[in-house]
């Protein structure tokens, strides 16, 4: 089945899109449904994120978007399309995030996804976009990723493509602006500042930097970067982590990349590349230049070479911001379908209480527009199946005894599962569609260690009978 | 392009009269008719015991050898075979185009004395008289000849053919790629092509058998190899082994169908109701492709064909006539359209038509030898499935005879184990080693490619030899990355290492464990008592079974007759009673109780669960030890349930997981005549009795979990119930349903 996947990264500075395609197909090794066969259609420059003020242009954004999406007017009808749009920085101010969100939806449709302020899922996205495949190409080598954009840098440390940890430092190559060709400073950011005052430089705007001056700058954030690269941020930088980043080396160096802007510029300078002075008016050169320098950071910069680099959020949005389901869901009616920003309240299994997992049955049911659960079975015990299915169901009949209105009628329930059980599992837990609730049970979602923390999940159908899953929400709660 | 002759310009004699053939020396024997003389004549093989073709005895079968061995080509011509309705079928007129010419000088000599000529004659000269003879004279004399002189006489031949690249030169040892995928993965697929190219194979041919059959798959799969050829350089072709309906329409649209492919039959029944083929579709391909072939402007050649010992047979469409016979007239078809490659795939159905290596052997030998006579690029796909009793030695021994006497080219199979077709052809180390033993090479343009990619290398004294390069797939691709993700989507990828040109001996001893693992699977026999669950608590009683039993009465029986677990024992039969439930399930082993064992417990408590709770009737479940799917129509007709549901093991193909594999066919009978009607219009089957729904690949891990096929089964069979239909007709209800609802939103 094929899929044409679309994606848009926002930022503060900058904006930009992929399309790409892919299709669902069974992996015959495993058995298990993924997308696969992606093929990059088309990548845009990046372009100044079209901004009035702080808010969003919308003429201009519909302007923008439509000259991305040009080549996708003519979409074969029996593709299924999806999207994704990352917002970070000025743009996911709550109101632009919306205007962003919406432009999108009215141009591709309803399978849309719009992740905005979680520096969790940039992260992964990131390392996804650009080392997936270099990661699984070398199982037993941890990696750590290192995407530097213009306001932060989203850390990632993970093994056989499956990353474990991730953070976010305010690190990036616009916290100081200069007229370009320059070091006269335009704009200072309110991190840049901070900076400042930790390195007792005084400077503001109008103030030409000295070449010491600017060193130092770069040697606080390179001397951040390799405590970052060991997963042991010390206390007294702690005020540049936006999403505090840990992990255990467990004795082993991990290889580091580099990804976004600035991780670009750090290959270019690496293979010789000559770049001039601020030619973009930030600090983006001289931070690549210290990051070559470090002998620990730019160690395995000759051997390892991630993909995508620039674009690396954007294509790990496009190639890996959604999961295809199983082909044997639970789902009665199609036609509730799609459902977007779902709240994602818990995990259910057999060692959860009764009581505990009735509270969370009755706190999804509150919820109008729906909720979701995921739940663990032991993968060969059908009698695990039928005792956690026996409780939701119990759960669920529970509620309707409780509640003034019976079931939140029409509101659904979402299960995911990792096995690959979800019919079974919807029969039991409706008593083989007794019972009057919305349930759907999606199975196969194998979700990854950030997608344990998400706080939001969007499906959609596809023409097939699988569905398309995404998983999102960060500190702000995503759009909600 | 070579002039379609039409039919009717082809001159047929009168049928005639079955003539009565008698011996009395060494004793007396009477076969009525050439079919039976023909059958009679040939070595004993299982397909055409199975048909009562066979000679009871060896010195029936030299009888009839003596008596064909009397008979003069000309007494050959005069009797043309009959199909069933007594009709000179369109396979059987076409055989009748040879060289009337050339045949007038041979018509009056006998069996015995075309042979003795044929021993003696050089190559052209065997050539020309194979163009005046029609593939009954061939089979005719086929059965005359022993192994010696099946070599001897073929490996004079030398049948050369050209599209993109030249085959069949003498000295060389060609082979076609088959880079199968089970679900056409091109991940899969890329892999497989980049392992055997850099082993030295497909120098013939890179042709995929696709899992899914349809316009966008196989346009899809073409434009991938047609990639791969032009990114690794390999001077080839390349070729979608769909049904020639789609490849048709695949060309139409542009895809690149450098080389048309069908299977074909001996018989025409067999052709057009078995495999929707007629001559006039072959013959429009074969004008299509002189058109609008990719490769029009320089092939000489452009068809491919396969064919098989069997196959008419095991569709009760062989109009008496026996398995080398009809295979001759396979050929005989096949000569109309010159093409650039034919091999058989004979083993490939089973123990039914070839029980063992010898009749495996004894046959492949033949079909070169016919092919070749006939002036066919004969390849060559000596293969087996696992549960016939024909082993990889015997593969072997027949692929080192089959070079001596000249085959053109082999398979690569990689492992040897297709797991999309679940059987076991050549692997490209095979035919790696072949070459090295019989002192044979690639085709010549592959040999300059390989040369230069450094897969082969010239030693100190000229020789070709295996190069640094050999065996080294990942310098096909442009990083460790790429190579990784695609080995994800192959299945069983061993290790590629080599030890000379064999795979590394731990490979060797997995795959043949796998092998045994799924041998064992099919030997297996089927125990009620293993498929019950245990009792659970408030559970009175363990879940109880009818057993019968079918017609076979051992598992060498069932193996070797199919037809036998079709159908149940007279004793059986009585002890079923109309019961008039919705469901009656049946358990068989099929080719796997070890499938049924594993499976079966949990996927009967969930369909229990699921029928009670919709208050579906079932009739107590039925277990029938060495059963076949068709067993599922003769129990429906005697209990009277809607629906059957038939569980049963599937075939083991080459690894263990799938020895545990299960399917569950939905037989819905359709009662009413208007159920019947509607059935009929659908399929244009107008005796349709039963529509069927399959449930395939049910084993965990891998395949549809047990536990979740349960579930699948109930809502489907739920579905047929409601709809009273099956198979693709529920499916286009469903659809127009879901559109309508669509419309109305």
């Amino acid at each position: 089945m094929s899929l044409r996947l679309i994606a848009f990264d926002f930022g503060s500075t900058t904006s930009k899109a992929l399309v790409a395609s892919a299709a669902v197909v069974k992996n015959a090794v495993t058995g298990r449904t993924e997308i696969r066969n992606l093929k990059t259609l088309s990548r845009s420059e990046p372009v100044f994120t079209p901004f009035q003020g702080e808010e969003i242009d919308e003429s201009r954004l519909l302007e923008l978007v439509d000259t991305w999406l040009t080549a996708e007017r003519a979409i074969d009808k029996m593709t299924t399309v999806a999207g994704g749009v990352i917002i970070t920085g000025l743009a996911a101010k709550k109101r632009n995030a919306k205007v962003i969100a919406d432009t999108i939806r009215k141009r591709i449709g309803d399978a849309v996804v719009a992740v905005a302020d979680d520096p969790s899922k940039e992260s992964w996205l990131a390392f996804m976009g650009s080392c997936a495949s270099l990661s699984e190409a070398h199982p037993q080598t941890p990696f750590v990723n290192m995407d530097i954009g213009g306001g932060t840098t989203n850390l990632a440390q993970a093994i056989n493509s499956s990353v474990l940890a991730t953070g976010s430092l305010w690190i990036g190559a616009r916290h100081f602006q200069f007229v370009p060709g320059s070091y006269r400073l335009r704009e200072i950011s309110a991190y840049g500042k901070q900076v400042l005052h930790y390195l007792k430089i005084n400077a503001e705007v109008n103030y030409e930097m000295d070449a010491a001056e600017i060193a130092k700058i770069v040697a606080f954030y390179v001397n951040v970067l390799e405590q970052a690269a060991t997963g042991k941020l010390r206390t007294q930088t702690r005020f540049v982590e936006q999403l505090h980043f840990r992990f255990s080396a467990k004795g082993l160096m991990p290889v580091i990349t580099f990804s976004g802007g600035v991780g670009e510029l750090v290959y270019r300078l690496h293979r010789g590349e000559l770049l001039p002075t601020t030619p973009y008016g930030d600090l983006g050169v001289d931070l690549a230049r210290g990051i070559v320098a470090s002998p620990l950071l730019s160690c395995h910069l000759a051997t390892f070479l991630p993909a995508n680099l620039g674009r690396a959020t954007v294509s790990g949005l496009a190639f890996y911001g959604v999961e295809a389901s199983g082909a044997t869901v639970y789902l009665p009616n199609r036609d509730i379908l799609p459902l977007r920003d779902l709240p994602l309240l818990g995990k259910i299994s057999n060692k959860t209480k009764i009581g505990e997992l009735e509270q969370l049955i009755a706190r999804a049911l509150s919820f109008t527009a729906g909720a979701c659960l995921r739940a663990d079975c032991e993968p060969d015990s059908l009698d695990d199946l039928r005792l956690l299915a026996g409780k939701v169901a119990a759960a669920l009949k529970s509620c309707s005894k409780s509640s003034r209105n019976g079931y939140a009628t029409g509101a659904p329930l979402i299960i995911f599962l990792a096995q690959n059980l979800g019919k079974t599992f919807g029969q039991y837990a409706t008593e083989w569609g007794r019972l009057p609730v919305n349930l759907v049970v999606i199975d196969e979602i194998e979700s990854s260690v950030v997608d344990q923390k998400a706080c939001f999940a969007s499906v959609f159908p596809c023409r097939s009978d699988n569905m398309l899953v995404s998983f999102y929400g960060g500190l702000n709660g995503g759009l909600n | 392009m070579q002039q379609l002759i039409p039919l009717a310009d082809i001159t047929v004699p009168r049928r005639k009269k079955d003539k009565l053939y008698q011996s009395t020396s060494p004793a007396r024997f009477a076969f009525h008719g050439l079919k039976a003389l023909l059958g009679a004549a040939d070595v004993s093989k299982a397909g055409d015991r199975n048909a009562a073709l066979a000679a009871k005895s060896e010195s029936m079968r030299e009888a009839a050898r003596g008596i064909l061995s009397s008979l003069t080509l000309q007494h050959l011509y005069d009797h043309p075979l009959t199909d069933d309705e007594g009709r000179i079928d369109s396979i059987m007129r076409i055989n009748y185009a040879i060289d009337l010419e050339k045949f007038t000088t041979l018509a009056s000599l006998t069996l015995s004395d075309l042979k003795d000529l044929l021993l003696k004659a050089k190559g052209e000269e065997i050539k020309a008289i194979g163009r005046a003879l029609t593939g009954v004279m061939v089979a005719a004399i086929a059965k005359l000849l022993d192994v010696h002189e099946l070599i001897f006489i073929a490996r004079k031949i030398e049948c050369r053919t050209e599209a993109r690249t030249m085959l069949g030169q003498r000295g060389v040892l060609a082979s076609r790629l088959q880079p199968n995928h089970p679900t056409d993965d091109l991940r899969g697929l890329t892999l497989l092509t980049y392992a055997g190219l850099s082993i030295g194979s497909g120098d013939a041919l890179i042709g995929v058998n696709p899992a899914i059959d349809t316009v966008e798959n196989i346009s899809a799969i073409l434009k991938h190899l047609d990639m791969l050829r032009r990114k690794t350089g390999a001077p080839t072709q390349i070729c979608v082994l769909s049904h020639i309906k789609t490849q048709i329409t695949c060309l139409e649209l542009g895809a690149p169908v450098e080389i048309m492919f069908q299977s074909l039959a001996g018989t025409e029944s067999t052709l057009l109701t078995e495999f929707d083929v007629s001559v006039d579709l072959l013959d429009r391909a074969y004008r299509l492709m002189a058109e609008r072939g990719p490769l029009k402007e320089t092939a000489k050649q452009f068809m491919y064909f396969e064919t098989g010992q069997g196959s008419e047979f095991t569709y009760g469409k062989h109009n008496g006539i026996d398995m080398a016979t009809t295979e001759a007239l396979c050929y005989g078809l096949a000569r109309r359209y010159d093409p650039f490659m034919v091999n058989n795939v004979t083993g490939f159905i089973g123990p039914e038509t070839h029980l063992d290596n010898f009749e495996m052997v004894i046959s492949n030998l033949q079909d070169h030898f016919m092919g070749k006579l006939m002036g066919l690029p004969m390849g060559m796909a000596p293969c087996y499935t696992l549960h016939s009793k024909i082993l990889l030695e015997g593969q072997q021994m027949a692929t080192e005879l089959l070079t001596a006497a000249g085959a053109n080219y082999y398979m690569d199979v990689y492992l040897n184990t297709d797991r999309m077709l679940a059987y076991f052809d050549t692997s490209g180390h095979d035919n790696q080693t072949l070459r090295e033993i019989h002192g044979k090479t690639t085709t010549p343009a592959f040999l300059k490619w390989a040369l230069e990619q450094g897969i082969f290398a010239h030693d100190e004294d000229g020789a070709i030899v295996r190069g640094p390069n050999w065996g080294n797939a990942r310098r096909f691709c442009t990083s460790d990355m790429e190579f990784t993700e695609l080995a994800r989507a192959t299945p069983a990828f061993y290790e590629f290492k080599h030890s000379g040109p064999r795979p590394v001996s731990w490979v060797s001893r997995q795959l043949r464990l796998n092998q045994a693992v799924s041998r064992d699977a099919i030997a297996s026999e089927l125990e009620p008592q293993k498929l019950s669950p245990p009792v659970r608590r408030g559970q009175s009683k363990a879940r109880k079974y009818r057993i019968v039993e079918t017609g076979a009465k051992n598992k060498e029986a069932h193996l070797n007759s199919p037809d036998l677990g079709a159908h149940l024992s007279t004793s059986s039969l009585k002890t079923l009673k109309p019961l008039k439930k919705q469901v009656q399930i049946v358990i068989s082993d099929g080719l796997s109780a070890e499938a049924v064992h594993y499976n079966v417990p949990k996927l009967m408590s969930v369909l229990e669960d699921g029928f009670n709770a919709h208050s579906v009737s079932m009739a107590p479940p039925i277990v029938a030890r060495y059963g076949r799917v068709k067993l599922g129509e003769e129990i429906a007709d005697r209990v009277q349930a809607e629906l059957t549901i038939m569980l049963i093991g599937e075939r083991p193909g080459g690894d263990a997981n799938s020895a545990r594999s299960l399917s569950a066919y939905l037989l819905y009978q359709l009662k009413t005549p208007a159920a019947r009607k509607e059935a009929s219009e659908f399929s244009g089957n107008p005796k349709i009795r039963f529509e069927y729904t399959v449930i395939s690949n049910i084993y965990s891990p891998g395949g549809l979990p047990p536990t979740e096929a349960g579930s699948v089964i109930v809502e489907k069979c739920l579905e047929i119930l409601d709809h009273c239909a099956a198979g693709n007709r529920i499916e286009a209800l469903l659809k127009s349903k879901a559109e309508a609802r669509i419309k109305n939103q």
